[in-house]
């Protein structure tokens, strides 16, 4: 009966469990025969892939790799990095991130200046297309472009306007209390029933209830 | 004292040309093991340990030095092994699913060396025919696979290492390796329950 799960017991073998968990791991096998058999296995494998390993090396002639590689290099053009995508090497790859991206941004970008240059010109003309055509949506159509007011009725407290809003005509209270001011906008029956009728909704201040 | 690989790097871009030639002769043995352990051919093993040094020359300049040299230099191995397999279209597009539940199999308590082959089992891992077994059993499995226990077997490189040099993450390396030693597991176990016990 095992008693490690796999990745713990991986983990071991690789030397990649931290001292604690491997102390408790260590334990753990030396309580149960079959992570123990489980270890010795793993290690056994080990032993066979070297030594295959070993018997590649060994049978290679390796006397001819230096002067065959110097020889090459000799011979080597200059560096080309648009050939070398696949097994470029890139960036050193213990940087982080942004100083890979910002490396490869700076030899990409000397490679191609051509390419580079032309995605930039397309990417300014798409967005001024889409500058253009955001800004018709954009715009506040639900304002009306005149507004007007009159005031109707007035005594200390209270000021009552009459106002014509897109074709509506709402009554504006504004009760004074004090050094306080609330402005209540009444919107008829009727004007909400044009609106039903196919006024624009996204004018609509919202009910016949005060706002 | 043998100087350490930076500083021959260094001594080269310093216009020393034979600290390069150091730097292949170093490396050149563990070059060709890694590239034979994943190409599993030993003219297309040499093919790759020349290219791949050829190309560690080419791009020498790029190499920042806050990544060990053997890291970078394994990186170009792996990938020149990829790209070989794939162009000669041996490489294997079945891939097991590196996120892939790992409790459907546990890697085995097994008896890799056979009783039967003497009383000191390093010896018995050392014969011919288990050797080729293994040989077999790399050969089934996937370039990644092979990429990964045979930098993890041979060097020794950390999860951490090969997660840099595959360009993925430490729980894929570590999926990867399951999977490949549980694959040579049952591959062995097959072929060594097959063969006919010889009389002790």
């Amino acid at each position: 009966m095992s008693g490690l799960d796999d990745d713990t017991l991986q983990r071991l073998y690789d030397g990649e469990l931290d001292k604690e968990e491997a102390d408790k791991a260590q334990k753990a096998v030396a309580a149960n025969a079959d992570d123990a058999k489980r270890l010795e296995s793993l290690s056994q494998m080990r032993i066979l892939i070297r030594a295959e390993a070993e018997a590649a090396a060994n049978a290679a002639d390796f006397e001819g790799l230096w002067p065959a590689v110097a020889a090459q290099i000799q011979q080597e053009p200059q560096p080309e990095p648009s050939s070398a995508a696949r097994t470029d090497p890139g960036p050193d790859p213990s940087l982080g991130a942004l100083a890979r991206f910002k490396t490869w941004l700076g030899q990409s970008m000397g490679s191609h200046p051509v390419r580079w240059a032309a995605a930039g010109v397309c990417t300014v003309a798409v967005a001024v297309v889409l500058g253009v055509l955001f800004s018709s949506f954009l715009k506040p159509e639900g304002i009306p472009a005149k507004r007007s007011a009159a005031k109707i009725e007035s005594d200390d407290n209270v000021d009552i306007e009459k106002m014509e809003f897109k074709g509506r005509h709402p009554d504006i209270f504004r009760i004074k209390d004090g050094k306080r001011t609330t402005t209540v906008i009444w919107v008829y029956p009727e004007d909400e029933d044009e609106d039903d009728n196919g006024a624009d909704a996204g004018d609509d201040p919202g009910s016949t209830d005060p706002i | 004292m043998q100087p350490k690989d930076l500083e021959l790097v260094s001594r080269y871009r310093d216009g020393e040309q034979r600290a390069f030639e150091l730097l292949v002769k170093r490396y050149q043995r563990k070059v060709y093991s890694l590239a034979y352990g994943i190409v599993h051919n030993p003219e297309d093993a040499m093919d790759v340990t020349q290219e791949a040094f050829v190309k560690v020359h080419r791009y020498l300049d790029k190499f920042q030095g806050s990544a060990s040299f053997y890291t970078w230099l394994y990186r170009i191995v792996v990938n020149l092994c990829i790209d070989h397999l794939r162009r000669a279209g041996r490489a294997y597009s079945v891939e097991y699913d590196d996120a892939i539940d790992r409790s459907q199999g546990v890697l085995s308590a097994m008896d890799i060396v056979p009783s039967r082959q003497g009383t000191d089992p390093r010896q018995a891992l050392a014969d011919k025919e288990t050797l080729t077994h293994i040989s077999e059993g790399l050969a089934q499995m996937s370039p990644n696979h092979r990429a990964v226990i045979m930098m993890r077997e041979l060097e020794g490189l950390s999860y951490k290492e090969m997660a840099e040099i595959m360009e993925c993450s430490k729980g894929t390396i570590m999926s990867r390796l399951f999977h490949a030693r549980k694959r040579l597991q049952a591959y062995l176990l097959q072929v060594l329950n097959e063969e006919p016990e010889e009389s002790v």
